[in-house]
């Protein structure tokens, strides 16, 4: 896992030039783009949501008058922690390293 | 459907590129295109976390009941999150900061505030050659054997300061994920329920907006 010598958005970039460099139709890159956005959100919510307090949340989501204001003071505490950034941080690059395959089986060079 | 099996029977290069990472998201190819967040590819620290599910549950009716307008709300509350974990990884990095230099202080000075006990101690060579209830910090700046000792470990901890170095990684981590301006629109729009985005505006949610350019 390349966590140490590139950042996430550096990672990310290099990928997005890859692609656009690909020669793919515009369709594919759209899907493609769409697959990795999804992967991303299917692997960073879980991982915030574990350092969410979990009684809190499940009060508010029992409160029909729930306010954005609660709901943001709730959703600090898990950026407060740099465990989650850690993990969260972790948790990304793995998915990079995923695309970065999946670009190799797609012979984008 | 095995790796090998998505190389050879799938078509495009588009195709393979999807299948491999479906497989990798889901543990397998699904034929159809589905969106399942609570069974993704997690962590097993996180997989492991049962009432995970009931968690996304929540948030999910949380985000349902505040609807549109708690969504933008979100969004503008959340602008700052760049900053906020900037100044949280700050005041956890000066916190270690201040820590080291009390442990350092406390190398430097033990002897002074607790003789008696350094005195009957056999770790530095003791019992300690002096007689009287206290020693005075002149008496301990000079004798050789203790400055040694007490040098080494002074300028072990100003020299690395562990504390606020092991801090420093975590914090730098952190910043690498959150500072980063592809992230943060990410985080974003998840904390406001952008879970379910339409694909087609997939590549907005990941690049906020702006259409990515080789360089």
């Amino acid at each position: 896992m390349d966590t140490t010598s590139k950042s996430f958005e550096a990672r990310l970039t290099d990928i997005v030039v890859r692609i656009e460099k690909s020669g793919w139709t515009d369709e594919d890159k759209e899907a493609l783009y769409a697959k990795i956005s999804e992967y991303l959100h299917s692997v960073v919510l879980p991982v915030v949501l574990t350092y969410t307090p979990n009684a809190e949340l499940h009060a508010l989501a029992d409160n029909p008058k729930a306010s954005v204001d609660e709901f943001v003071v709730l959703m600090k505490q898990p950026f407060s922690d740099p465990n989650m950034f850690e993990e969260l941080n972790t948790t990304v690059h793995s998915v990079l390293d995923d695309v970065e395959t999946a670009l190799e089986k797609g012979g984008v060079a | 459907m095995s790796e090998q099996t998505i190389n050879t029977e799938m078509g495009s290069p588009k195709d393979r590129a999807i299948a491999y990472l479906e497989a990798r998201q889901h543990g397998k190819v699904v034929g159809k295109r589905t969106k399942d967040i609570k069974a993704p590819v997690v962590p097993e620290k996180v997989r492991r976390k049962d009432p995970l599910v009931d968690t996304v549950t929540a948030y999910e009716k949380v985000i349902d009941r505040l609807g549109e307008k708690g969504y933008e709300g979100l969004q503008q509350k959340f602008e700052g999150l760049r900053s906020f974990a900037y100044d949280a990884a700050q005041v956890v990095q000066w916190g270690a900061r201040a820590a080291d230099f009390a442990i350092t202080a406390a190398v430097l000075f033990a002897p002074v505030l607790y003789p008696r006990v350094l005195r009957r101690s056999s770790a530095f060579g003791g019992p300690w050659p002096v007689t009287g209830a206290r020693f005075t910090i002149g008496e301990f700046l000079t004798r050789p054997r203790h400055l040694l000792v007490r040098g080494a470990g002074v300028y072990g901890m100003m020299r690395f300061r562990p504390l606020e170095w092991a801090t420093a990684q975590v914090a730098k981590i952190g910043g690498a994920v959150v500072s980063s301006d592809a992230v943060a629109p990410i985080v974003n729009n998840i904390l406001g329920g952008g879970e379910r985005v339409e694909p087609a505006k997939a590549k907005q949610v990941l690049f906020g907006g702006a259409k990515p350019q080789a360089v």
